[in-house]
């Protein structure tokens, strides 16, 4: 896709390094289970949608996996460090890979929102009772804008590939 | 398919007035009997009518271990059809729903009208004088004999034989006809796919999770406890968000647990609340109520909405929540695997803000996802894996033996935490495992 309009510095090649480490940062955070730090990459008013269906336009018409905002990912961070949280007794673990980073579009307005698109495959083990080990995959929609020279996440949205599927638990984050 | 090595006699064994074995979800001969008789002789949830408004509207549906697709034929009338092409049994479609003029099998394109009755096949001289000629009925697809509806819910029923949906629905049609009269425009509309939850545990488990008044406070304290501690930092009421609202009377002392009691129906059916619960304190929506107000007036109005029904079990598919618009419904697997689908709805006439408001509940409780249901989850699972063990035979149904108080419409109820309901269910389950005669 062309970009919009250009930005201005750092190069595009600076700036999409700087994307791509941001994401990496945030897949670390969660397989870290650094929720302070993970919690702190969301601006107050972002959204984290996993829908499921792959052409799912609208978090408000039909149900997502999950469509949060920042409060209920405060909860979700809240939960995970609570002592009677009892499904993570045994504490989940998770591996996260992205990759095919691309900066699909850079939107200006008050300050530039870059939409960037990858894909993702995700080890989580202790998902249930069973030790198995899942693996999910597919594609993430990141819209990221810049606040005071750091990014942060306006959007994220997960397409698992089989988010039509019937599920276990995903207790790791995505 | 049957059993040999469970007589009815065994089977009684099994269940006692205030206990039941083991064996009961862990058995997998008891599963398979489960299916023949229960799944069979019970209305069973398929589908609501808003998914096939048109005729050639279909969708696809389990009935006991059945693949069904629930269609809408030219005439207007519902069938449910065995999704098995009589020919060599391939499956006619692998969609979730769908629009089709006429079904055409993907393997030798034999094709049937959307009552099932078979329209072409190629070559079809060539069955001349066989026993697979047109006028035998085995060339058309199978069709499940018993179908209704009750206020667009659909339910079908493998025998041929039994009450009428209303008659077996009983007073629990009451909590249908409350989550639709909570409709302005007199009708609800499924939205989008359900949720989709596998739980690795029998799918009695879950059933009767939805009755269960004692769990959500030691079960869900870690969504309900850091719900309330936010909520509490919030000094002005108006701004708590909603999803803070919904969690935190999970964390609700016994006490409330105890006082919103339960209300038993006959064939298994049972509600629990009434008159509170704990969805009772959600902050009103005013354009919602005066929508309402002009549909129903104001004593309908009022009586329509002081319903504070917590759950509903129509026993054994279909559980509903009235006031969030949802339904959940339990697809046995095997014996140690269910399907919990969670589907939600659009109150025809209500503001946009009442189906978010139950979509939010619906990811925050019953999501594979979710924040409250990996708790559940977890209680089924460990349930499940230590009723595998040995030493301890039976599963208490012990509370509240003597508690209960007879209601004028000849329903029972009970205090919130009383195992009435379980033992109620029980009773149908046994009832419907007898083989006729017995």
């Amino acid at each position: 896709m062309e970009n919009r309009s250009q930005p201005k510095k750092p190069s595009q090649l600076e700036l999409i390094a700087e994307l791509e480490q941001f994401l990496f940062y945030e897949a670390r955070c969660i397989d870290e289970k650094r929720w302070d730090d993970w919690l702190s990459l969301y601006l107050e008013d972002a959204i984290y949608w996993v829908p499921t269906s792959r052409d799912q336009v609208d978090p408000l018409q039909q149900a997502s996996l999950v469509y949060e905002g920042k409060t209920t990912l405060r909860l979700r961070a809240k939960r995970m460090e609570h002592p009677q949280a009892h499904s993570l007794d045994r504490r989940p673990e998770s591996t996260h890979l992205i990759s095919n980073i691309m900066l699909d579009e850079v939107i200006d307005e008050d300050g530039a929102v870059y939409h960037v698109s990858s894909s993702f495959m995700t080890l989580g083990y202790q998902e249930d009772l069973r030790n198995t080990q899942t693996v999910y995959g597919g594609k993430y929609f990141h819209q990221l804008v810049r606040t005071d020279k750091q990014l942060k996440i306006k959007q994220k949205k997960v397409v698992l590939n089989n988010c039509d599927a019937p599920h276990r638990n995903i207790q790791i984050l995505l | 398919m049957e059993y040999s090595g469970l007589s009815i006699e065994e089977l009684e064994n099994l269940v006692e007035a205030d206990k039941v074995h083991k064996r009961l979800y862990t058995d997998s001969d008891i599963f398979e009997l489960e299916m023949d008789r229960v799944f069979a002789k019970a209305w069973i949830f398929v589908c609501h009518e808003s998914q096939i408004p048109d005729p050639g509207d279909f969708c696809s549906s389990q009935l006991a271990r059945e693949s069904v697709i629930i269609v809408r034929h030219s005439d207007d009338t519902i069938k449910v059809l065995y999704n098995r092409c009589p020919h060599k049994g391939t499956q006619l479609t692998t969609a979730a729903s769908g629009h089709v003029r006429a079904f055409r099998c993907m393997y030798h394109a034999w094709s049937f009208d959307t009552d099932g009755s078979l329209k072409a096949r190629p070559l079809a001289d060539a069955y001349e004088g066989s026993r697979l000629n047109t006028d035998n009925d085995d060339c058309n697809l199978k069709g499940i004999a018993s179908v209704e509806s009750y206020r667009g819910f659909v339910f079908a029923r493998i025998h041929t034989e039994g009450p009428d949906l209303v008659t077996w629905l009983g007073e629990a049609r009451t909590s249908i006809d409350n989550l639709v009269d909570r409709a302005p425009g007199g009708a609800l509309e499924v939205v989008g796919p359900p949720l989709k939850y596998v739980n690795d545990c029998n799918w009695k488990m879950l059933v009767e999770n939805v009755s269960d008044n004692l769990h959500a406070l030691p079960t869900h304290r870690s969504a309900s406890a850091p719900a309330k501690e936010m909520a509490d930092s919030i000094s002005n009421d108006d701004e708590i968000p909603t999803v803070l609202h919904m969690l935190t009377p999970f964390g609700s002392p016994l006490s409330f647990f105890e006082k919103i009691g339960q209300t038993i129906c006959g064939n298994g059916h049972s509600f629990t609340g009434g008159e509170i619960s704990i969805h009772s304190a959600y902050p009103e929506n005013e354009d919602y109520n005066q929508a309402m107000l002009a549909t129903h007036g104001e004593e309908a109005f009022k009586n329509i909405l002081s319903v504070e029904r917590h759950n509903t079990v129509i026993y054994p598919s279909l559980s509903l929540k009235c006031n969030l618009q949802c339904i959940r419904v339990f697809r046995p697997i095997s014996v140690d695997e269910t399907l919990l689908e969670t589907w939600t709805f659009r109150l025809r006439g209500a503001p946009d803000e009442m189906l978010e408001r139950s979509l939010l509940y619906n990811q925050a409780i019953f999501s594979p996802a979710s924040i409250a249901g990996h708790d559940d989850n977890e209680a089924f699972c460990r349930m499940q894996q230590g009723l595998k063990g040995g030493g301890l035979e039976w599963v208490s149904l012990h509370r509240h033996m003597d508690a209960e108080t007879h209601n004028s419409d000849g329903t029972i109820s009970a205090p919130g935490t009383s195992d009435i309901t379980y033992r109620h269910e029980y009773e149908a389950w046994l009832d419907y495992m007898r083989i006729d005669g017995e």
